[in-house]
């Protein structure tokens, strides 16, 4: 086969092949985090693998990350903030809101927070369906297991590392990741069908914003003390610099001062200062 | 302008070219794009080297070459054991009459060191100095390496059938 010849045809073999545009946002961010996980090291610190865009770095207990960093890439097209306290995540707009049904299986790609009515069936996930749930209080409800220490916006969390495991009832593969964040109390649970880089990318998408509050979920405390549960929920509204404005309700069959509704809704991320009516029982 | 401002227009310069090379080095059009973007970031944190560099695109395609090589280890590496087998790939009846698929399927015939030089002196049109330099080898060595993969390919029957069609 002659040079000109196989030049040709090396060409024409992929002329028509679409490629995207160049990725020169995303190639800065990685030479960044590449500059900052070798000045690290240069200091002696522990590895590092900081994320530009989402103000995201993870640091390795050991000498090198065992799990792919997390990634620095916000969604692509718009998003919109979801939070707890002042851990938020980016989702893409088009993203439902508890789109779930039975145990909590997801319908569609859909963030999940403060999921209270559940019905207790089981539904296979379908394939290439996304989601991330967030929540206060305990993190082992999620069977969560601390297995590397990440720094997120500047606090330290821990990093569940991303398995996938075939789904009991249709054998589509699901896998999960999870960050939790000790000192603020949220966990972001991540779960996809389609691969476990997209749970690595979307746990990408946590950010911990001081200039944002998410209204945080109420309901994990009906059970966790003896006071009233809207008492407790208005101390952690104060507590996150929120501005809880109290409203009254006539409940039959419900104790005074227990929690019936919130407005916004949780997950709502709000300015500090803002106000969230809690509606309580009278 | 910032330090590196020509670095953004090596990249739109050159980010279809690189992809497609990777293309026909043996990545899938996905990897492709995921590989030259890590290759450009190596290539940015090493810019102030990279831009003096006595031959810019031989510097980069070594980068690409080596990258690729590299993600070829690593995939192996991780390979995991299946309880099923998957469906085993067999030739394309139609290979003679898809141009594309003709062509990679000869390129899977090279060794792998023989394929980067084809890549490079052909589709990247380096010349024979550029290709050694990036592969890192004797000039005489990627001259070898040509001689011998044009050698199988003239002899490829899905090539063979695209130049009787043309």
């Amino acid at each position: 086969m002659t040079e000109p010849n196989l030049s040709d045809v090396l060409d024409r073999a992929v002329a028509d092949k679409v490629v995207g545009p160049p990725r020169i946002d995303a190639i800065r961010s990685g030479a960044a985090r590449i500059r900052r996980r070798r000045r690290a090291g240069v200091a002696g610190a522990v590895a590092a693998i900081v994320a530009v865009a989402g103000g995201t770095a993870f640091l390795a207990q050991g000498p090198a990350a065992t799990q792919p960093p997390v990634a620095a890439d916000p969604p692509a097209g718009p998003t919109r903030l979801v939070g707890i306290g002042q851990v938020a995540v980016a989702v893409p707009v088009t993203w439902g809101r508890n789109a779930v049904r039975c145990g909590g299986t997801p319908t569609k790609d859909t963030v999940v927070i403060d999921l209270r009515h559940l019905t207790f069936c089981m539904a296979p996930r379908p394939k290439d369906t996304e989601s991330i749930e967030l929540a206060g209080g305990n993190p082992k409800r999620f069977a969560f297991r601390s297995e590397e220490v990440v720094e997120i916006g500047g606090v330290r969390a821990e990093r569940q590392r991303t398995t996938c495991a075939p789904g009991a009832l249709n054998r589509v593969e699901t896998c999960s990741g999870a960050v939790y964040f000790p000192t603020l109390g949220v966990i972001i649970h991540a779960q996809s069908s389609t691969d476990a880089a997209t749970v690595d990318r979307m746990l990408g998408w946590v950010t911990v914003a001081p200039d944002r509050v998410g209204v945080p979920e109420p309901w994990y405390h009906e059970k966790q003390s003896a006071s009233p549960s809207g008492t407790k929920y208005l101390e952690q509204l104060k507590a996150l610099g929120l501005r809880p404005v109290v409203e009254t309700k006539k409940a039959s069959g419900q104790f005074a001062g227990d929690l019936l509704d919130v407005r916004p809704a949780p997950g709502t991320v709000l300015t500090p200062g803002a106000a969230v009516t809690v509606v309580v029982v009278g | 302008m910032t330090d590196d401002s020509d670095f953004t227009a090596y990249v739109a310069a050159r980010w279809g070219a690189l992809v497609r090379a990777a293309m026909l080095l043996g990545c899938s059009d996905p990897e492709a794009e995921d590989l030259v973007q890590t290759v450009l970031e190596r290539c940015l944190v090493k810019w102030a080297k990279v831009r003096v560099a006595e031959d810019r695109d031989a510097y980069v395609h070594r980068i690409l070459v080596n990258t690729f090589i590299s993600s070829r280890r690593r995939r192996w590496s991780g390979e995991r054991p299946v309880a099923v087998f998957p469906e085993r790939a067999t030739p394309d009846e139609t290979a003679g009459v898809d141009m594309t698929d003709a062509v990679m399927r000869a390129l899977e015939r090279l060794g792998q060191d023989q394929r980067a030089a084809v890549v490079l002196r052909y589709y990247a049109h380096l010349t024979d100095e550029q290709a050694a330099a990036a592969l890192g080898v004797a000039v005489g060595t990627v001259k070898s390496r040509l001689s011998r993969a044009s050698k199988i390919l003239a002899e490829d029957p899905g090539l063979a059938e695209l130049r009787g069609a043309r």
